[in-house]
């Protein structure tokens, strides 16, 4: 008898429907707790640092990108299952050290984002690491921000040391929104950490130079030259930007002080057209130009060759008045005076520097200058 | 004699050539001070120009300003009136007056 209206009470509670309901209920608040727990693993393990998630269709900008519909639709369902692209970034990552390899990171990351791919940046087997690159990295980062284009970013940091105290140093948490604490290395009187801006900014370039001045003990007129040619630099980005299509034309700077050398270096990118595209060809290089992006054919002329030119100011800017371009030729003079040293430029695919003449297979978007100051 | 010490009346951190270019352009120094100084000149008065004190002066902002003059009221005009003292950069004062040779509209 007891067995039986012990039965039928099992019963009776199978049949109850809050039974369902709690069971539901229980399960999802289990699997929220479960998903937590994994993420905190992960974080521990990885240091997963997100950088960016956007679904940033209706932004102004630059008509560079296109995506269509269906993949803005690819990319939601794809965040919605927490399903990213996973991308390795090179062990060296350098565009400086190691071009070919770094700007093929960077062309990929380009090529998922308008596939409509979530993209996991793989930073963790990094080796080396440059503030050209991170550089790069955010103005790619803010490209994508201003275009149509949808997109979400996650990934790791770095698991070498130095790597991610430059990251730390350089100032690169404070431009992305990561869920790590932005530190204050303000202290670190040794760098100037990346700044960024649209126009010409005179305060940026007196920081740098009083840096420069206490670094070196310098005086203010020996500086000079510096002031010059970073406001020089920084107008080039504004003003050589024709192309609707480059909507976003920022520049990036970045200052340390090496004590080995006994130096300051200074690292400037430059998210304009590039120099090689900015020039004004007569319609014999056009077409040599035009050749020189077919595969094979070696007689265009080289990108690099337009950055000499450009620095010996044998080129005319675009916009056809002759009291223009005269701010490269004037830091090409600065470097021949031997005011500053192992001046390095990498524009579109051209890469200036001592002992090297050959352009790149992959292209950088802008222009990047390296110089030395001791 | 009729003076401006840029930086102390203008700016000691002069900028790039066009005002939409940022702050302290060499279009806006000559179009507040450097313009109306040269309209108010009598006929045997001349403008001097400090530029010591400044940290820098990039070459668009030179070019903008003082070939800017040119092009406005040509370049015999405004050699004859303007001097110039540059005591920490004395070779200023030959780059200037280059830009302004060299001015063309």
């Amino acid at each position: 008898m007891d067995s039986e209206r012990a039965d039928l009470d099992i019963i009776r509670y199978c049949k109850r429907p809050m039974k369902k309901v709690r069971n539901k209920e229980w399960r999802d608040r289990h699997a929220k707790i479960k998903h937590k727990h994994e993420l905190k693993r992960k974080e521990k393990n990885s240091y997963i640092v997100i950088l960016e998630y956007s679904e940033n269709y209706k932004a102004y900008g630059s008509e560079e990108y296109y995506q269509s519909e269906k993949a803005k639709k690819r990319l939601q369902h794809k965040l919605s299952r927490e399903s990213y692209k996973t991308l390795e970034a090179p062990e060296n990552f350098s565009i400086f050290a190691n071009p070919e390899d770094s700007l093929s990171f960077f062309s990929n990351i380009e090529n998922r984002i308008e596939f409509g791919d979530p993209i996991y940046f793989d930073m963790k087997n990094i080796e080396h690491l440059s503030i050209d690159t991170i550089m790069y990295f955010l103005a790619l980062i803010k490209r994508m921000k201003s275009s149509r284009v949808a997109y979400g970013f996650k990934g790791s940091i770095p698991s070498n040391k130095n790597c991610r105290y430059l990251l730390d140093s350089s100032g690169f948490f404070k431009y992305v929104d990561s869920g790590k604490m932005k530190k204050d290395l303000s202290y670190e009187s040794d760098v100037v950490q990346i700044s960024n801006g649209q126009n010409a900014d005179p305060s940026t370039a007196k920081n740098i130079c009083d840096f420069t001045m206490s670094k070196l003990n310098r005086k203010r007129k020996d500086i000079r030259s510096l002031y010059d040619m970073i406001i020089e630099l920084m107008s080039n980005t504004k003003q050589h930007a024709y192309n609707r299509r480059y909507a976003i034309r920022d520049w990036y700077i970045f200052v340390s002080f090496i004590s080995e050398k006994k130096c300051v270096r200074l690292i400037f990118l430059d998210t304009g057209e590039g120099i090689p595209t900015t020039v004004k060809r007569t319609g014999f290089e056009y077409i040599k130009a035009l050749v020189s992006n077919v595969p094979l054919m070696s007689i265009g002329t080289k990108h690099t060759e337009y950055i000499q030119s450009a620095l010996k100011g044998e080129l005319r800017s675009r916009t056809g008045d002759l009291h223009r371009g005269k701010g490269l030729p004037k830091i090409y003079s600065f470097h021949n005076a031997g005011y500053i040293n192992n001046l390095t430029i990498i524009s579109n695919r051209g890469y200036f520097a001592e002992g090297r003449d050959d352009d790149m297979k992959k292209e950088l978007k802008g222009t990047l200058y390296y110089w030395e100051l001791s | 004699m009729n003076r401006i010490k840029i930086s102390e009346q203008f700016s000691d951190t002069p900028g790039g050539r066009y005002k939409r270019d940022g702050a302290y352009s060499g279009e806006e120094f000559r179009e507040k001070y450097l313009k109306p100084k040269f309209d108010s000149l009598k006929e045997d008065e001349t403008l001097l120009l400090d530029l010591d004190g400044a940290y820098g002066y990039p070459t668009s902002f030179l070019e903008e300003a003082f070939g800017g003059l040119a092009r406005i009221y040509g370049i015999e005009k405004v050699l004859d009136k303007l001097k110039f003292k540059s005591d920490e950069e004395p070779s200023l004062i030959e780059e200037i007056k280059g830009y302004i040779k060299n001015a063309k509209s």
